[in-house]
């Protein structure tokens, strides 16, 4: 397996769809793992429990996760063909979620979508309602690797059906940079000073960061040291080799289509966006590790409408779902059948072939931030305060 | 009379009513808040001053920045917005309310157009660097024009720059043209003329309009981040944190009113200084 994959292809495939890229770099900016504007109010319109109106004969159910996941369970109208009015609330970090089943969101909220990696902390918030997989017969359908990371609670009951994932590694400029870097240690190359990118992504930062800056590797598991070094490491390419740090993946395909930035971690679909007029972009797993993400729908726990989330919660490991959420949002599937029904961009993105492979070589999924500290393994709370020193550096 | 007074409190009560709810009772819940503390991600009553120790020892960098980021934004665009609505007062005659109407139709476009506006224009391969290197001034596009604190002051200045005009336009229009030909009759000076008639007259626009601005600059997290570069460490984005990120509102909530106390401290030194520097002279 090849870590590295040229965009070439992607590019032919963007000429040909070009109505799919628009529809992609128009919306995801404001979509992924990212702070988003409006959150705030976003927040608070769902700790209210906001129902929305109800014009329709359809029964509403409350949906509180990211843009673009909506619109691709929705494929043929099948939300409306079902009766189903999803009434949105997107996010732009995962901790809305917490913040707003926590200040009254349960009782209201039906179905979220949490990221993996923070599972112990919405089980610490005890908001996700355990599962009956009886009544989601198309769990059968997820790939057996991606089975391995299915979320639970203390009970070894499921709490989540992983819907997509992906990977953030080590994207450049290929017209720049002939030369493939192996390491994440190419962000402190002096030939690279001043044009390197960064975002402000907690999840993919803190990551990668201490699989570079130490020896761990099990970056979600550092001890206080670690983290200090991890920091230190990290506002060192802030300070000095950075050319700027961007709230989003969408921001930073801007930097590397006019140039601005000719290496940074970027999650995969950073290249298509960029465009066919960017130059080259390749990416890398460095020898280090990388993360990969497994976004997970869930219910959240007292949801009025369960019969409801049960049938969307099916409809979510259909193909056609999954199919259709992966090329309207560049995210791998994680079902099997639905990889025919891929196009050619959003299949070219990712490892469907190996995907065991695939997690072996980035050393990811990683086990998710605790919320206890575990000994001198530090908490999601203490690692926030790291990052926190890094943006206020 | 009474019936008068029952007529009038019904007619009020609803903007009391909302008064209250979407403005006090917000404020009173988070300053309250701020004296508590979380555990295991979720609130817990208390009485502690630690969020607002923790606030003047940890974040004391990124108060002090954004506080000469906003003062510095809301000082030059005061007098800015002061020059231009001088301008369209005494000297375009009935072309006035054209060039407030074109001054407040750039708000039309919206807070993140504008972001973006200024990034195309300052960046690598933006406007400006084209323009020079087209002129044959550099050789390079200069990159220092974006990502850092200079273009958040540009970026949130021309933001801002039309919601000070207003205040202080309004206050101009309210100077009558009589007493400034009185004392220019009588051998005043231009500039005694706008010293000792126009500038005390149009005090609480200037004051409103520097409130303004300062209050949007201090509490803005957007723009840092995307033009502000690495070196751009702002209170607002700290704070979002605290309340995105680390279910800490306590903390969150005393950063905020830390930066209120300033933001009133602020405001307050300023008026007492504009109103003692306009005292009219004898």
């Amino acid at each position: 397996m090849n870590g590295k994959r040229p965009i070439s292809p992607l590019r032919t495939e963007v000429r040909v769809s070009e109505t799919g890229l628009v529809r992609s770099r128009h919306y995801l900016p404001l979509t992924r793992r990212e702070f988003g504007l409006g959150a705030a109010a976003a927040v608070g319109a769902a700790a209210v429990g906001l129902p929305g109106t109800n014009a329709s004969a359809a029964t509403g159910v409350n949906f509180m996760g990211w843009q673009g996941y909506d619109d691709g369970i929705n494929v043929d109208n099948w939300l409306e063909k079902n009766g189903i009015e999803l009434k949105p609330t997107y996010i732009g970090t995962n901790e809305e979620i917490i913040a707003a089943a926590s200040a009254g969101g349960v009782g209201t909220m039906d179905i979220a979508t949490p990221a993996e990696i923070y599972l112990p902390v919405y089980r610490a918030a005890g908001i996700l309602e355990p599962l009956d997989l009886d009544r989601i017969p198309n769990y059968a359908g997820i790939y057996p690797e991606i089975k391995d990371f299915m979320p639970i609670d203390e009970g070894n009951t499921v709490i989540g059906l992983p819907f997509v994932w992906g990977d953030v590694p080590l994207m450049y400029n290929a017209e720049v940079i002939q030369e493939p870097p192996d390491s994440w240690h190419a962000l402190t190359d002096e030939r690279y000073k001043g044009r390197v990118g960064m975002v402000y992504d907690v999840m993919g930062i803190m990551v990668h960061s201490p699989l570079a800056a130490t020896s761990t590797k099990t970056p979600t598991r550092i001890t206080q040291e670690e983290l200090d070094q991890t920091i230190a490491w990290l506002i060192k390419i802030k300070k000095e080799y950075a050319r700027t740090v961007v709230p989003s993946y969408g921001e930073l395909a801007a930097l590397f289509a006019n140039g601005e930035v000719v290496i940074a971690p970027a999650w995969t679909p950073t290249a298509a966006w960029a465009g066919e007029d960017a130059p080259k972009l390749d990416w890398v797993i460095p020898k280090e590790g990388a993360l990969v993400f497994v976004d997970i729908f869930s219910m959240i726990r007292d949801a009025p409408h369960k019969d409801l989330n049960y049938k969307i919660l099916n409809h979510t490991l259909s193909p056609e779902a999954q199919a259709n959420t992966a090329n309207l949002n560049l995210t791998a599937v994680t079902v099997e059948d639905a990889v025919p029904l891929l196009d050619e961009l959003p299949r070219s993105l990712y490892h469907y072939e190996d995907i065991a492979g695939w997690f072996e070589k980035t050393g990811g999924p990683y086990p998710p931030w605790s919320t206890e500290q575990e000994g001198d393994f530090l908490n999601y709370d203490q690692i926030l305060q790291g990052w926190e020193r890094f943006l206020q550096a | 009379m009474i019936r008068l007074l029952r007529a009038r409190g019904l007619l009020v009560a609803p903007s009391w009513t909302a008064f209250l709810l979407i403005f006090v009772a917000p404020l009173v819940y988070f300053f309250v808040v701020s004296f508590w503390r979380v555990s295991a991600f979720k609130m817990r009553p208390d009485a502690s001053l630690a969020n607002y120790i923790q606030t003047v020892t940890d974040y004391n960098a990124s108060i002090l920045f954004t506080f000469l980021v906003a003062l510095t934004i809301a000082v030059l665009v005061t007098v800015v917005a002061f020059g231009f609505s001088f301008y369209i007062r005494f000297k375009v005659g009935r072309f006035g309310d054209t060039f407030l109407f074109i001054v407040l139709i750039t708000l039309f476009g919206g807070y993140l157009t504008k972001i973006y506006v200024w990034k195309t224009i300052l960046g690598e391969n933006g406007v400006l660097n084209s323009a020079l290197l087209s002129l044959g001034l550099i050789r390079d596009p200069i990159t220092v024009f974006l990502y850092n604190p200079a273009a958040v002051v540009i970026t949130l200045g021309h933001y801002t720059l039309p919601l000070a005009i207003l205040p202080i336009y309004g206050a101009l229009r309210g100077v009558e043209d009589t007493p400034l030909r009185c004392a220019q009759d009588l051998g005043a000076s231009h500039w005694r003329v706008v010293r000792d008639i126009i500038l005390p007259q149009c005090r609480i626009g200037i004051l409103f309009a520097f409130t303004l601005t300062y209050l949007f600059a201090a509490g803005d997290y957007v723009t840092p981040q995307l033009v502000g570069g690495p070196y751009t460490s702002m209170i607002g984005v700290l704070i979002q944190l605290q309340f995105g990120f680390r279910f800490n509102a306590p903390l969150g909530s005393a950063l905020a009113f830390t930066m209120i106390a300033i933001a009133l401290l602020t405001v307050g030194i300023v008026a007492f200084a504009l109103r003692e520097w306009l005292r009219p002279r004898g």
